[in-house]
């Protein structure tokens, strides 16, 4: 028989040599995504931060910019824009978690379909014209107040609320169908089946719920502006208004290092209160 | 109703809205279809390599942490002005579902498919193409469907800082509330935008039909 | 689609050069050291499979059956060690050439979902680069061998067929390009036992036709006795406890670890080994229907039988008659017992115990193919075929032993 033969195929030979290597590597691995986990994304932030400062005190600003550019004002957004993060993420998990768990409940089981179809059709609303008009009818209406923090919190929430309902009822569902079973099967009535099963696998849902509502809200709050309700997203349209470039920086730059802070610190929170072995 | 129907009738309102239409749609397509190209690639990567996956998911879902009004800003000094800007924060955006229902539908393969394949004497490349890529399709379609109602949403955004599409019709109609025609111009933009969204889903479902065989359907 | 070599040059002449009966594959010290465990999963595995026979890997779970199998074909890379294909060496070969000219058949099947069962078959001589005739003659006709009417079944998905279709189709995929070596793990592992025993019968139908190398993976030492010309009973890290026919494993079990791993009725599966024709038959006393009644009466007489077996004109057996019903004036037919318990001589001695259990007589009346008699067997003749059967074993135990005193031991 002819021995001409093809190479080795380069994946199959070398495939020896890297299993004995990757136990090691793996290890080593390990040990350095842990430290880029937890490290990573502070330190990445903080630099980002150091170096706009750097960069916006290397400029030198015209009396627009240094109108605009004022610690005190950028603290008084920053706040605001925390603030109105942290109002309507309450507000809208105090709406939604409950009533998600209250619709994944045996007795209002035949509606979730509907209310998660529901969900997921207001992901086609934009995020933009749903705040508007929202915010319309709070200045239409003579009865509601229409300056202030509130109405854009309610706006706030009201663009938020589907999209958590919706996670949480998709959530729970899942933890229902593979848990229940074997409870009900152990002979558990059905309130020892919510308290000692159902409710432990739904913190995590919760939880999940905690961190994409902040996220989505630190994004939306951004728009708070239009609306009167203050918000880095000020500085950010100045800048664009008044074609001032370290102005419109400064603004993208501290709502992106905000937005990714909240979801740093909401997923450590995630990791932190998750139970084990979930 | 009839302020809006008024509204609707105005010659001057609907060629505002038809070419405003189109940029959403352009402002939309490119995006995305930028994404799947890139998406294919990282998704493909990262199912392949476990050292490459949590960064390439992580990068990736990173960009979709970000504040649209901020990375649309964050371009403007470079890219300038227009529709640049949004076209790459769109594409930045939609690649995270496309990315992750990649390597989702890639790992849903059944593992004695691929096995039977590479017995068989398919090379590599032979079986992502033949085997693992059609029987991922319909996940990954349905990440691009989920990419594709995101990108239609969020470029409303970009008429805030001078990008084309439905969201000036929008914008227009904020900077006059509480006036009289403010109120038109909200709905005529959201609305335009709520039934682009059907239009594209509605498109999906036709792909769907016509790309994924008929022996791994539902 | 191809290398710029053409593939079916590379190895396409893979049992060709062996002769059938000597060794096809050899697996030489194979070993296979998963990262990060201590024990090898295959631990030096030395074994030699001759063509055209199947060689059953049985064993209890995890000892490596599936991990030995894998090597073969490389799926598996091997540690160390190396595999010998047709004299030649395989070990680090392109593995995709390799698997070409190689079934592969896996309990899970693995059938292509997204594409139709025709083209599920046509994979591999697809791959080969057959021309478009060439491979749609070639399905039609393995989905015609593994019983699937092409016309029925060549259009359909895998969902679309039941469990048991989707394992010939498996089989069918694998043979397409007829690949000389079969590697099959649990073929038939997740299949109803009824279907299951009807696909083992018809791939060993199948089989004495195609005269395949074939490694064949079960956990089932009945399945093993079954199918296999010879049986590698493995223990833990693929150690072989031993490597023999089924026949020598059943009668002379190697050391307790196969004792224990056959089990109890290891004599009973001997008997379902050998066939009725590997058996003397006893003459019995016959006449035939057109032959005179006085002449049969006569011969009945001069014999020690207390019964005589009437044949028909074409010596099918027809009844057993005792003296008073010679002497009757009723016609031979309507008198007498019916004579039952028949065996063709195809059947296994198990089967022709079990006839014989069942008739009254207490024998069983040796027929062939056309149904005419060619003997009787009765308990003593099976009693006596078992002690012969373990004599001779016992015999070539002890003159082996008497070479080589590990042979035992199998390891
Ligand atoms: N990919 C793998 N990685 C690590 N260990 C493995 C891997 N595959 C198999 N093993 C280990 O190797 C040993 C042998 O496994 P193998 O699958 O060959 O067993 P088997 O004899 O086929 O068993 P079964 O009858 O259950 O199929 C087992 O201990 C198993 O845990
Ligand atoms: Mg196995």
């Amino acid at each position: 028989m002819s021995t001409t033969l093809t190479p080795p195929d380069a994946q199959d030979a070398t495939r020896r040599q890297q299993a004995m290597d990757e136990d090691a590597a793996s290890a080593r691995r390990d040990r350095r995504a842990a430290v880029i986990r937890y490290l990573g994304m502070p330190v990445f932030l903080l630099l980002v931060l150091l170096g706009l400062y750097l960069w916006v005190t290397s400029q030198e600003l015209d009396s627009i910019e240094a109108r605009t550019l004022t610690l005190d004002s950028l603290l008084g957004q920053t706040q605001q824009h925390i603030t109105l993060t942290l109002y309507s993420t309450f507000f809208v998990l105090l709406l939604a978690v409950p009533l998600g768990i209250l619709a994944t409940r045996p007795k209002l089981r035949r509606y979730a379909p509907a209310i998660i179809g529901l969900g997921n059709a207001g992901q086609a609303i934009p995020s933009l014209g749903l705040l508007a008009l929202l915010f319309y009818i709070f200045r239409t209406q003579p009865a509601l107040p229409s300056t202030g923090t509130f109405p854009v919190v309610v706006s706030l929430v009201g663009y938020s609320f589907l999209p958590i309902l919706r996670n949480t009822m998709v959530g729970l569902d899942q933890v229902d169908r593979f848990v229940l079973e074997a409870g009900r099967g152990m002979g558990m009535s059905n309130r020892k089946v919510l308290r000692s099963i159902e409710l432990p696998l739904a913190v995590p849902v919760v939880l999940a719920g905690v961190r994409t509502a902040l996220v989505l809200n630190v994004g939306t709050a951004a728009l708070a502006f239009l609306f009167g309700g203050g918000g880095l997203g000020e500085t950010i349209f100045s800048g664009f208004q008044l074609r001032r470039t370290p102005v419109l920086l400064t603004g993208a730059i501290l709502v992106a290092v905000l937005a990714l802070l909240v979801d740093y610190i909401a997923g450590l929170i995630e990791e932190k209160l998750t139970p084990k072995g979930l | 109703m009839a302020f809006f129907t008024e509204y609707l009738a105005d010659p001057s309102t609907q060629r505002e809205l038809l070419s405003q239409t189109a940029e959403h749609i352009y402002l939309t397509a490119v995006p995305v279809l930028i994404a799947v190209i890139l998406g294919l690639g990282l998704g493909i990567t990262a199912h392949r390599s476990p050292q490459l996956r949590s960064p390439i998911l992580s990068v990736v879902s990173t960009f979709l942490t970000i504040p649209s009004l901020a990375l649309f800003a964050l371009l403007i000094p470079i890219v300038g002005i227009g529709a640049t800007p949004a076209i790459i924060a769109l594409t930045l955006y939609a690649l995270l579902p496309i990315v992750r229902n990649t390597v989702s539908g890639l790992f849903s393969v059944d593992r004695a498919v691929v096995e039977s394949a590479k017995g068989m004497g398919m090379s590599a490349t032979m079986r992502l193409w033949k085997i693992e890529l059609p029987n991922a399709w319909p996940v990954m379609l349905a990440g691009v469907r989920v990419a594709t109602l995101l990108t239609v949403g969020i470029a409303a955004i970009a008429a805030l800082v001078g990008g084309p599409g439905l969201g000036q019709e929008i914008f227009t109609g904020i900077r006059r509330i509480p006036a009289a025609g403010s109120l038109e111009s909200l709905l005529g933009g959201t609305v335009a935008i709520v039934l682009l969204a059907i239009l594209f889903d509605l498109l999906y479902l036709a792909i769907g039909r016509l790309t994924i065989p008929r022996g791994i359907r539902e | 689609m191809s290398n710029a070599t053409s593939p079916e040059t590379e190895i396409a002449s893979l049992g060709e050069e062996t002769p059938p009966g000597q060794t096809m594959i050899e697996l030489k010290d194979l070993t296979k050291r998963f990262p990060g465990q201590e024990t090898p999963a295959v631990d030096r595995l030395n074994l030699e499979i001759p063509k055209g026979e199947i060689v059953v890997f049985v064993g209890p779970s995890g000892c490596g059956k599936t991990t030995s199998l894998k090597m073969i074909n490389r799926i598996i890379e091997p540690s160390s060690g190396n595999i010998i294909m047709d004299g030649q060496d395989v070990t680090s070969i392109d593995p995709n050439q390799l698997r070409r000219r190689i079934g592969y058949v896996i309990q899970q099947i693995g059938l292509f979902p997204h594409i139709r069962v025709g083209d599920n078959v046509a994979t591999v001589p697809n791959l080969l680069g057959w021309d478009r005739e060439r491979t749609t003659a070639r399905v039609d006709e393995l989905l015609d061998v593994v019983g699937l009417p092409p016309d029925q079944y060549r259009e359909r998905f895998p969902k679309e067929l039941s469990g048991g279709q989707r394992q010939r189709v498996g089989v069918a995929r694998a043979l397409a390009a007829d690949p000389p070596v079969l590697l099959m793990d649990e073929p038939f592992g997740a299949i109803d036992p009824i279907t299951r025993t009807r696909l083992q019968n018809e791939f060993l139908r199948l089989q004495s036709e195609l005269q395949k190398t074939i490694c064949f993976v079960t956990h089932d030492i009945d399945e093993a006795i079954k199918m296999g010309d010879r049986i590698a009973i493995l223990r833990e890290g693929s150690r072989v406890a031993q490597f023999a026919t089924p026949e020598e494993i059943l009668t002379n079990p190697a050391n307790e670890f196969v004792e224990d791993f056959v089990g109890t009725g290891a004599t009973l599966k001997r008997l379902k080994l050998t066939r009725v024709r590997e058996v003397e038959p006893t003459e019995a006393l016959v006449g035939t229907v057109d032959e005179d009644r006085a002449e049969l009466r006569r011969r009945f007489d001069e014999s020690e039988w207390t019964a005589m077996l009437l044949l028909d004109e074409q010596r099918r057996p027809l009844q057993w008659l005792r003296g008073t019903d010679l002497r009757s004036s009723r016609p031979l037919t309507e008198v007498g017992l019916r004579a039952r318990a028949t065996v063709e001589e195809q059947a296994t001695l198990s089967d022709a115990l079990e006839e014989m259990l069942l008739g009254a007589a207490g024998v069983a009346i040796v027929v062939d193919r056309r149904g005419a008699y060619q003997g009787l067997l009765d308990v003593d003749d099976i009693i006596t075929a078992i002690q012969t059967m373990r004599d001779a074993t016992a015999e070539f135990y002890r003159a082996a032993k008497l070479v080589d005193p590990e042979a035992e031991a199998g390891a």
